[in-house]
């Protein structure tokens, strides 16, 4: 019997055929992509969240384990427009951040992140003391339409979500999950809302070079 | 206005601006309400398109997006509706900047 391919070496073709059921490869082939998508969550991910590295080493095995479900159940879906370690690493890491999203954010509702951005945004901006009075006033205006449009030119759904997710920095996998909506069907109510507000400036002759340099 | 300075990666990252603080300060709201008209009017003038790519076509292109960006093509012109959503969405992104790091890595 010809020696194993080692996981680094195997060619697309060769991790679907291990990979396959009844495979005589499998079980070793589940183990080095295993090992593989651990160590790739803790070099995509470690370090630019905050965690710890203890903390994150245990998570990365949960997480590349739940990875590996998804990954064997939608082998079919592999299309072969790159190796199959990014693929697979593109599912891991869906899946860990999509879990890192909901604890880290798990203790803000979106009634906290709306109720704190009603009514004391334009006094506060208006009383910035690091801008010059001039400056503060037009500031103050550009803002001021700007949350116009808001106000006036989209559902609430919009309002909420653009709210939540631009104003408050909430993952978009967040305000879904509130909203009771998934990723995808948020981002297509973002995007109408955002072509709201581009054809409401379009029509008002509002060139984006005089508002931003308001700011 | 888009920064532009060559790099994809640096303009995406340039287009997301600073993470978000968890929980979000009530002291920061006067930053965090010009940032929203700031966003609201880049989104809605520099980059909406009347089609977009939504987050799961998005995500059936991102391994292909990466290694062409690992290898240095011009994922702009050759993946401009993955570049364009990339831009528009942070979570999408952050899932690039982590896959970004993985192959850079095995490269």
């Amino acid at each position: 019997m010809a020696p194993r391919t080692s996981a680094a070496e195997r060619s697309n073709a060769e991790w679907l055929a291990a990979l396959a059921p009844g495979s005589p490869e499998r079980s070793a082939a589940i183990a080095d992509l295993r090992q593989i998508l651990v160590a790739g969550l803790r070099r995509g991910l470690l370090g630019s969240r905050g965690m710890r590295r203890r903390e994150f080493a245990e998570q990365a095995e949960d997480f590349a384990q739940e990875a590996l479900v998804k990954i064997l159940a939608s082998l079919d879906s592999f299309r072969e427009e790159s190796r199959f370690v990014t693929w697979a690493h593109k599912i891991a890491i869906r899946v860990a951040l999509t879990e890192l999203r909901r604890k880290r954010w798990n203790d803000v509702s979106l009634d906290t992140l709306l109720v704190s951005s009603e009514g004391e945004a334009i006094p506060r901006a208006l009383a910035d003391p690091s801008v010059g009075p001039d400056a503060a006033a037009q500031r103050a205006a550009s803002l001021e339409r700007v949350l116009r449009y808001i106000r006036e030119d989209l559902t609430d759904k919009q309002r909420t979500a653009m709210t939540a997710a631009i104003l408050r920095g909430m993952p978009l996998e967040e305000v879904a999950r509130r909203m009771s909506m998934n990723r995808n069907a948020l981002y297509k109510l973002l995007h109408d809302a955002r072509k709201r507000l581009r054809r409401r400036m379009l029509q008002d002759g509002i060139s984006p070079e005089d508002i931003l340099a308001a700011f | 206005m888009p920064v532009r300075s060559g790099d994809p990666y640096r303009e995406l990252k340039a287009a997301h601006g600073r993470p978000a603080r968890v929980p979000p300060r009530a002291a920061a709201l006067h930053d965090e309400m010009t940032r929203l008209a700031r966003e609201a009017l880049r989104a809605a003038l520099d980059i909406t398109q009347d089609e977009e790519l939504d987050c799961d076509e998005c995500h059936g292109l991102l391994d292909l997006f990466a290694e062409m960006h690992a290898d240095g093509k011009d994922v702009r012109a050759l993946l401009p509706l993955v570049y364009l959503h990339l831009q528009a969405c942070g979570d999408c992104f952050e899932e690039f900047e982590a896959l970004r790091r993985i192959v850079a890595a095995a490269r």
